[in-house]
């Protein structure tokens, strides 16, 4: 079990399949004074990256390790109270679409900033929740416009993306308030970046772990580029697949491509060695 | 929403886009729509109303008081002091055809927050099939335990939200699993008839 799921899963077998994470009241009264920009600041401007600064970078480049880490504890420490994520399956995303309203297809500000995708190209991400009513209060970070989905339609955009190569990933907003469901590939994904590429956890490893069963891999390699944590390798020698598992975050992008079905998820507390990395 | 592209394509007609960037919208309660109920369903006048009646009658006059609010609070918050929030509720639920659980809930969270502003309330469940509310701060409570009345005052608060949901249409089973004397909150689950 993970800590989230220790903290905010009452009861529940995921923390994330929890809908009281998910449901907040859609009033206040409204405040004679203007709000003061921390309440009401951009949800994602507060996201990816925005924590890491340039002492970071440099104190990784001198080779500080005392420093690193203790800004990497500072930053993690901050993030995990107001906005990280963990990686969900396909199942779990569709799962989560009918325990929570409303559902908005909007575009990526992690893709708009990497790639500089045109609006009407970036339609990855998804917002949840009462918050999402209120989308117009945050005119940059939805300036490609929100389109409202039913609980059906959004599976059937989870379902397409997937199959597109993009990982599914869960977002608090004021945790544990989760009202992001992030679909993403790296490099574009900056938590995905932040994770991997700075080994910072703002990401958090999903509760499964990728299996691969030798017997049944052909070496066909097409679930290689689908891993976009770095965990898939293909061994020519042998012909076969070969996942790093601490390097897995159980998002199954490879399982669901793999058409000899050799690649299975297991769960991450049943394996030992593996049951606290997250 | 067309699949066509590599990834969704909104469709442009259910895009919806900002209309006046830059502009301020109220997505708040208007402190106006909270001035006018509690002067109109006055909780300390009630409370003291139902000073020596019987609990069939208190019972009614709870209930009446109840209809009464939600009939005020629906007029007010959709004529006088319509939000923002209140018209993006309203679009979203006419552009994906899924009324529950928002349309019903605004009513209800608003009729709290105008007749018992200092109410400790929290939203546990809204998915669109269930609904549930739990209060665990309530100024009726409190007025009527003072006033030393132990009178059934669900009877105000399922009256209200009968009314509302009367007005949006959705068919809703309403049950009190808890109650803040016993259970230190009352919660109210609201679910869809199937």
């Amino acid at each position: 079990m993970c800590d989230w799921c220790e903290k905010y899963g009452d009861g529940y077998e995921r923390w994330y399949f929890n809908p009281a994470n998910y449901a907040r009241r859609l009033y206040k009264i409204r405040k004679e004074e203007t709000e003061a920009s921390g309440a009401e600041a951009n949800p994602q401007a507060a996201g990816g990256m925005a924590f890491v600064g340039r002492d970071f970078l440099e104190a990784r480049e001198r080779g500080d390790t005392a420093e690193v880490e203790r800004i990497k504890q500072q930053i993690e420490g901050a993030m995990w109270l107001t906005h990280f994520g963990q990686v969900i399956t396909l199942e779990e995303a569709l799962k989560i679409t009918d325990i929570m309203y409303p559902i908005s297809l909007i575009t990526c500000a992690c893709r708009r900033s990497m790639e500089g995708l045109p609006d009407d190209e970036n339609f990855t991400c998804m917002g949840m929740g009462a918050g999402m009513y209120k989308w117009e209060r945050w005119p940059d970070t939805y300036r490609g416009g929100v389109h409202f989905l039913t609980p059906d339609e959004a599976k059937e955009v989870l379902t397409k993306l997937n199959k597109r190569g993009l990982v599914h990933s869960i977002y608090t907003f004021g945790t544990p308030y989760l009202a992001g469901l992030c679909n993403c590939d790296y490099p574009d994904c900056a938590a995905i970046r932040t994770a991997i590429d700075l080994e910072i956890k703002i990401l958090w490893k999903g509760h499964y772990v990728a299996k691969i069963d030798p017997e049944l891999c052909n070496g066909c390699a097409s679930c290689v580029h689908r891993c976009q944590f770095r965990a898939l390798s293909f061994v020519p020698n042998r012909n076969k697949a070969y996942i790093d598992q601490l390097q897995c975050f159980g998002c199954g992008l490879c399982a669901t491509e793999c058409d000899q079905e050799a690649i299975t998820l297991v769960e991450r507390a049943s394996l030992p060695a593996l049951a606290n990395v997250w | 929403m067309t699949m066509g592209w590599k990834y969704a394509k909104p469709i442009k007609e259910k895009l919806m886009t900002l209309e006046e960037p830059g502009k301020a919208l109220p997505f708040d309660a208007d402190r106006g729509l909270v001035d006018e109920i509690t002067a109109q369903c006055d909780i300390e006048a009630l409370v003291e109303s139902l000073k020596g009646k019987d609990e069939k009658v208190a019972g009614e006059a709870l209930e009446a008081f109840g209809k009464e609010l939600m009939k005020l609070t629906i007029e007010l918050a959709d004529g006088k002091y319509i939000d923002r929030t209140g018209e993006m509720v309203e679009r979203v639920a006419k552009q994906t055809g899924v009324s529950f659980p928002h349309r019903f809930e605004r009513y209800v969270e608003l009729s709290i927050l105008a007749s018992r502003p200092t109410d400790r309330w929290n939203i546990a469940k809204a998915t669109t099939k269930e609904l549930v509310l739990q209060v665990s701060s309530c100024a009726l409570n409190k007025a009527m335990a003072e006033a030393g009345l132990a009178l059934p005052c669900k009877a105000m608060c399922l009256a209200c939200f009968k009314v509302a949901a009367d007005k949006t249409g959705d068919k809703l089973n309403m049950e009190m699993s808890k109650t803040l004397t016993k259970d230190g909150m009352c919660e109210f689950t609201f679910s869809l008839q199937s």
